[in-house]
């Protein structure tokens, strides 16, 4: 087996660019007082609620495996880590805007949103890597705008 | 848990960026406070009482069975 360069540039280029976004977002946050114990409290949360939706992947996968549909080892690994990480930050997001906001929210529009997102990118994801075809990660675009629209909605409809 | 954080702000013509500057805080967890959205720990609730001047009862108000 070649090594494969695209695969290392990828695989280090991706962790170096993720630090490096990291870092530079709690440098950032740091000058704002923002990495306080409400920061963690949301982020603590949100990957606790992450491990849930990791469990759910892990399922998925053995019910396709026992379904009859093989994958490799480094696929169903990069699966899991693209739904642990994943859902972390897609949950993350709406508890900092829910947590932060001054007026109330629609919670159900809220929660539909999400559930759009989460549901549809955690399929086309796992699609494109089982399959090899990269163009279903393209399906997750028109599903993420109509779970941001609800997200968006749940925000704007409580100011009228 | 409610609490009268925005009375004594008020009170005593702190901003909610005042009043985070001086308990070391965003702004935005003030917010989260206010609106009872997030309870603080115990350290951040007395650093908070006494910026106001008084005990953590008179600016948090617990109420029994809450949590339920």
């Amino acid at each position: 087996m070649g090594i494969q360069i695209g695969g290392i540039i990828g695989l280090y280029g991706g962790m170096i660019c993720g630090l490096l976004g990291w870092y530079i977002g709690r440098v950032k946050a740091k000058k704002q007082r923002a990495l306080d114990e409400t920061h963690n409290h949301i982020w603590q949360k949100a990957r606790s609620y992450s491990w849930y939706v990791t469990i759910v992947g892990n399922y998925i996968l053995f019910s396709l495996y026992l379904f009859g549909l093989t994958f490799s080892v480094a696929a169903a690994l990069g699966i899991l880590i693209l739904i642990q990480l994943g859902s972390w930050g897609i949950i993350g997001m709406p508890l900092t805007g829910f947590m932060y906001n001054e007026k109330e929210i629609k919670v159900s529009d809220l929660l539909i949103g999400i559930c759009i997102i989460v549901i549809s990118t955690l399929l086309f994801v796992s699609l494109a890597i089982i399959m090899d075809q990269w163009m279903y990660f393209i399906m997750t675009l028109p599903f993420s705008i109509v779970g941001y629209l609800f997200i968006r909605k749940s925000y704007t409809e409580k100011e009228s | 848990m409610k609490n009268r954080i925005k009375e004594y702000r008020v009170q005593e013509s702190l901003t909610q960026e005042q009043l985070s500057r001086k308990v070391g805080v965003s702004r935005q967890s003030i917010v989260a406070i206010e609106s009872g959205k997030y309870n603080p720990s115990l350290e951040l609730a007395f650093k908070i009482a006494r910026e106001f001047n008084c005990s953590i009862e008179d600016v948090f108000l617990f109420e029994e069975g809450e949590n339920k």
